[in-house]
Formats: C-alpha cells, structure tokens, sequence
C-alpha cells in the first residue's frame, strides 16, 4: 500500500499530505468564523446569519470529506510509528479529532442535544485540526 | 440516519488509528528478504543490526513515505536524501553506528561478520 501511495503522488505523499492538511486547517477555521457569525459573536465576516450557515454546512463537508480521505491514507499507510514525538503527536489529534467529531454528530445529529457545547467542541477541533496541520508541516520541514 | 452514519464513520476511524497503531507496534519487524539489506520503512531501519562482510555492498532501500537519510560520524557517511523509493549503497570496510537525522529516534548498525 504504500508503495502504492507513494507512487500515484510521484514519491511526494508526505507533501501532498501538507497540502491537503493546510486547505482543511483553513476550511476549519472558516467553519470557526461561520459557527461565530450564525452565534451571534460575528468576527471577520459581515454575512448574514443565514449565508454563514450555508457557508458552513457545504465548507465543513468538504473539509471533513478530504480530512477523511488524508486519515484513511495515514491508516492504511504510514500509521503506526510512535517516535519521534512529533509522529506520535500526529497520530493523538488524528485520534482526537475524529473522537470529537463522532461525538459532535452523535450530540447534534442523533441525540439532537449538547447545543451549549457546540462552540466547545467547534473550538477544540479547529485547534485539533491547527496541531495535526503542525505536525505534518513539522515533519515536512525536517525532511527538507 | 445520516447522523448515524456520520458517528459510526467518525468512530470507526478514530478505533481504526488506534488499533492500526497498536498492531503495528507489536507486530515488529521481521528481518528483510534480501541479504546485505537495510530496509527503511515505519520510520525505522530494519534490522536494527546488519552483519555484513568486510568489503561488501550493503544496501538502504527506503520503502517509506517519508524521505530519510543514512548519517555516520566514523567513518563520515552522508547519503543526502533518500526519496521513498530510491536506494542507497556503500561498501563496508568497518563496523559503524548509523541514524537518520531527520527522524530523532531512528538508528541501526552495521557490524562486521566473522
């Protein structure tokens, strides 16, 4: 398999994981203002409420669509390692944010309560996503 | 039922990491097929002690997704970057410690056999 991953990104996964990482990190911090914008804390964003939740449901599809894809990469592929630090690291936030997210549907969706902790739990994956973007950055850089 | 799908989605990749992670790190490493072989794979050299005979080629596959390298200080060995997928060969005239210096953690070492 990951000869496999490394030959369709032409040896080159590891930037297109930084790649891929950086447009999600960047959809979560849209969701962050959007979420803030529809709460009634708007910064940043003059749109109304109603385009902001728009925004939001289709910027946070396509962020979970592509964050789930680079972590299916990560599973089949490269997982596993637990050193150095920074690897291990990566691997805890991935855990964590995807932890998050099922609770966040489970809360939303399913159990159709928690609205109280939604900017809880929005903030903590926006921070989730920024420190599994770092990581990745952080091993690309080394590499470089 | 889409939530439903979402969470068990969601749920089934965070349990998936974890037990991906889990059996890797017991399964090892097994030895590589080929002699005079180091393979680099899972952020780590395989073996972690390669005996080979005095003036033979040793080999450094790198069968990883990320790039490594091959550093000695006695005798001085640089490899430069080894792209996942490329190789690195050098003959060996003296038993030496080795490390990837882009990966902290990473290190094995050639011994001389006989």
């Amino acid at each position: 398999m990951i000869k496999f991953l490394n030959d369709i990104t032409g040896g080159h996964l590891l930037l297109w994981k930084v790649m891929v990482t950086s447009v999600v990190f960047a959809l979560a911090g849209l969701q962050v203002a959007m979420a803030a914008r529809f709460w009634g804390r708007p910064f940043l964003v003059a749109l109304s409420p109603g385009t902001a939740v728009r925004v939001h449901r289709v910027s946070g599809r396509l962020a979970l669509t592509l964050g789930v894809l680079v972590a299916l990469t990560c599973i089949v592929g490269p997982a596993g390692p637990l050193s150095p630090t920074r690897v291990a690291l990566h691997s805890i936030f991935g855990i964590l944010v995807f932890t998050v997210l099922a609770v966040k549907f489970l809360l939303l969706k399913v159990l159709r309560q928690g609205d109280s902790v939604l900017p809880l739990i929005g903030s903590l994956l926006f921070l989730a996503f920024g420190a599994i973007w770092a990581t990745s950055v952080a091993d690309y850089v080394a590499a470089k | 039922m889409g939530g439903i799908l979402a969470v068990i989605l969601f749920a089934g990749l965070a349990v998936a990491a974890v037990v991906t992670i889990l059996y890797r790190q017991n399964q090892g490493t097994s030895a590589p097929a080929k002699a005079n072989t180091v393979v680099m794979a899972q952020i780590a050299f395989n073996p972690k002690t390669l005996t080979a005979a005095k003036g033979s080629e040793v080999v450094f596959e790198n069968k990883d997704v990320a790039p490594h390298n091959v550093t000695a200080d006695d005798p001085q060995i640089s490899s430069g970057t080894i792209a996942p997928g490329k190789t690195f060969r050098l003959v060996v005239q003296q038993p030496f410690d080795y490390r990837c210096t882009i990966h902290p953690g990473m290190d094995a070492k050639v011994v001389l056999a006989g």
